[in-house]
């Protein structure tokens, strides 16, 4: 009885946190038409950034959201202003920032070593909910994920900017001939793809433990969402990371834990014979 | 105009030339002579460290192999047939902590030991599948492997069926035919269910819940599928009723739905078996988990990173009541226990763990070996090695023809078990005690 609840509040956890983390590799394929594949290293650098922050400087928390969030916008724009502009659309760019990536994590060796790492609960303890015992950290990264997911669809929808991005994302010289400054446009989407990024460590880091390696599962993760949502969607972003959290739990609850990844990057691959253009075929629009 | 005849040198010339290199040669030999670096490498014992040099394990290996080799090289060094070697390490990282490398890295990095830093002997193996697919190349590069860490008995296995090209292995580690770890468990769980038939304030320990990662070294006590091994049908014999069993990707980062799934069937202990980053995770997740309205398990994990001492700071004391083997505890095993433990802290300001005892008298015993042998050649050091009856640190080491591996019947500080209290590792049991003593109930 109890496991179609567990099934139920994992699956919607584990969705958010996916949702939050692949939206920004979304968008920056949507708008950019650059297929990140450093994006699992900046969620790493922003968890090793928590990680200093929190036990070896010891600040406080509002600080640390603050201070990770700043460098992860100046990250991400000098990241595009640096390499990311001169790559777009360019066959070397999975190279080069894969690449970036690979230096990346040998730099965070060099400095943290191989350590596993591990920060503590800002909500400690859990709370039972209809007889399924729910970790406080768990439900307050969910909370947080989907109240900024829904500050996200307002960002894109609901005002200037995000009309920008999305004429960006539609047809870059028609944006241009509208006044828009494509290369401003890209530069604040990198800035906000490596925020979210940000922002998802930053939640899920007290839940896990921090290590070089720990973006290349969200990087395959990312790109099973953005797959399988369609390239560039943000509202298909969210969908497919329901379809697969609520596919990951069900797998390691019904079936077992060790097939619950290899059930989803199957999935993708159907997705991928059956409809190339991902479930639902549009992008930011 | 210059003519061909006159271009070419004259005898003179040529006479002084012939000098001059004849003199060079002469300084150089002189030099050489004088410096004799060639004497020098004669008079070195390379010993190469194959290990993840990045990672806690690898670390405290690296640290307590300088250690020993800073001690005996200050004490005159190794006595061999042609005078007196000093000891040498060099180290090449493995990264074998890391689930996701493969064990290709630990293979270039045993490689690169020998042909490039021109090790004469090994020191070093955590990760079973990696040690596996080392020691393949033993008998190519005749070169004796001392296996300090890996947790299964693998290779020991094929020194016995395939003696010619596995002779070079022995290992300081638990797992092997004499130093099972399962006989020790199943003893340390038998007392663990007696106390709790006895303690109404104890969870049900004959109800045991098992979750293991997977990976090589598990196969033995874990099983496959999981709960399917002699160690679980032994359990069962003695009344003890596996109530849930599951294997764990290494990867994993969040416990939430196995927990949900244990908690269903209200196990009294939870066989934890880990050697990786998750163990931080799981064990801060069932600290803080509601179990209600069963009683909290007890955590027993026989794995390598619950007893190390960083354990404790990284799940920020929540591995508070948890048990592990093996421990280190601190614990006169031999004379020389409690010495090298204190030694090890005030220099390095950590509580050493077992692969650094593990790599403390491996090196001992290969000193002790080498001077027997009287030469560093692998045929002769093997038929040293065999020879060795050496108390160290863990407890008594020794090796046989037929046994490359550790006794546990002799005194060792693997046959303890210990529970972090208060940020210290206690011991509770060891496998002569006929109870568990000072368990605080989680």
């Amino acid at each position: 009885m109890a496991e179609p609840l567990v099934v139920f509040f994992y699956g919607l956890v584990t969705s958010l946190i996916f949702a939050l983390y692949s939206v920004g590799f979304s968008l920056v394929f949507g708008v950019a038409r650059v297929i990140d594949a450093a994006y699992g290293i900046w969620y790493t650098t922003a968890a090793y950034l928590v990680y200093a922050l929190v036990t070896r400087l010891l600040l406080p928390l509002p600080v640390t959201v603050v201070v990770v969030v700043a460098s992860m916008v100046a990250l991400g724009i000098s990241y595009y202003a640096v390499l990311v502009r001169g790559l777009q659309e360019k066959v070397e760019m999975i190279m080069t920032t894969f690449l970036v990536a690979l230096m990346a994590q040998y730099l965070i060796v060099a400095i943290f070593t191989n350590f596993p790492w591990s920060i503590p609960a800002l909500f400690p303890g859990s709370t039972q909910v209809l007889g399924v015992s729910l970790f406080n950290q768990q439900v307050a990264a969910a909370i947080t994920a989907f109240l900024l997911l829904l500050v996200l669809w307002y960002l894109v929808y609901r005002t200037k900017m995000g009309l920008a991005i999305r004429a960006v994302a539609q047809d870059k010289e028609a944006a241009l001939l509208m006044g828009i400054n494509p290369d401003r446009v890209m530069a604040f989407t990198l800035a906000l793809s490596c925020s979210l990024a940000g922002i998802a460590a930053l939640l899920q880091a007290p839940n896990s433990v921090i290590s070089p390696t720990m973006g290349w599962p969200m990087l395959t993760l990312a790109f099973a969402v953005v797959v399988l949502g369609g390239m560039g969607d943000f509202f298909g972003a969210i969908i497919a990371s329901f379809i697969i959290g609520f596919s990951y739990q069900l797998i390691t609850n019904l079936v077992n834990p060790l097939y619950s990844m290899a059930a989803a990057l199957a999935m993708i691959l159907l997705v991928l014979w059956l409809r190339p253009r991902g479930l639902f075929g549009r992008s930011l629009e | 105009m210059a003519t061909a005849t006159s271009s070419k040198p004259s005898r003179k010339t040529l006479y002084i030339a012939v000098g001059v290199v004849i003199v060079i040669a002469l300084i150089a030999a002189a030099v050489l002579v004088v410096m004799n670096p060639f004497q020098q490498q004669q008079k070195e014992i390379v010993i190469g460290l194959s290990l993840p040099l990045t990672n806690p394990v690898g670390i405290h290996a690296r640290k307590a192999a300088e250690l020993a080799v800073e001690e005996i090289n200050a004490a005159g060094g190794v006595r061999l047939k042609d005078g007196v070697y000093r000891l040498r390490l060099v180290a090449e990282d493995t990264n074998e902590m890391d689930p996701l490398i493969p064990v290709d890295q630990g293979v270039a990095a045993f490689k690169r030991l020998i042909e490039v830093h021109g090790a004469q002997v090994i020191v070093g193996g955590v990760r079973t599948d990696v040690v596996v697919a080392q020691t393949q190349l033993l008998s190519q590069y005749k070169i004796v492997y001392l296996d300090i860490e890996s947790n299964q008995g693998i290779v020991e296995g094929k020194v016995k069926d395939d003696y010619q090209n596995y002779k070079y292995y022995f290992h300081f580690f638990g797992g092997g035919p004499k130093s099972s770890a399962g006989p020790l468990i199943i003893g340390f769980l038998q007392r663990l269910k007696d106390m709790s038939a006895k303690d109404p304030k104890m969870p049900d320990v004959s109800k045991v819940a098992l979750l293991a990662e997977n990976a090589l070294w598990t196969v033995g006590l874990a099983g496959r599928p999981a709960g399917n091994s002699t160690f679980f049908k032994r359990l069962a014999d003695l009344g003890f009723k596996l109530v849930y069993a599951e294997l764990y990707p290494t990867t994993e980062s969040d416990f939430s739905s196995y927990l949900a799934k244990m908690k269903a069937q209200c196990p009294g202990v939870i066989v934890f078996l880990f050697s990786g980053p998750p163990g931080i995770i799981f064990t801060k997740q069932w600290q803080d988990y509601d179990w209600s309205p069963c009683k909290k398990p007890i955590v027993f994990g026989p794995g390598l990173l619950g007893g190390f001492s960083w354990f404790w700071d990284q799940t920020q004391g929540k591995a508070q009541g948890t048990i592990w083997w093996p421990s280190t505890v601190r614990v006169q095993v031999t004379p020389k226990t409690v010495e090298f433990i204190d030694k090890f802290k005030r220099r390095y300001g950590e509580t050493p763990n077992t692969a650094a005892i593990d790599a403390y008298d491996a090196i001992y015993v290969l000193k002790d070996a080498l001077e027997r042998a009287g030469t560093w050649q692998a045929e002769e050091l093997v038929k040293a090695l065999e020879q060795t009856d050496y108390v160290g640190v863990m407890g008594r080491i020794k090796f046989s023809r037929e046994n490359h591996g550790l006794d546990f019947t002799y005194e060792n500080i693997y046959r303890y078990f210990g529970q972090w209290q208060n940020g210290e590792l206690v011991p509770v049991w060891e496998s002569t005690w006929p109870e568990i003593k000072n368990l605080l109930i989680p």
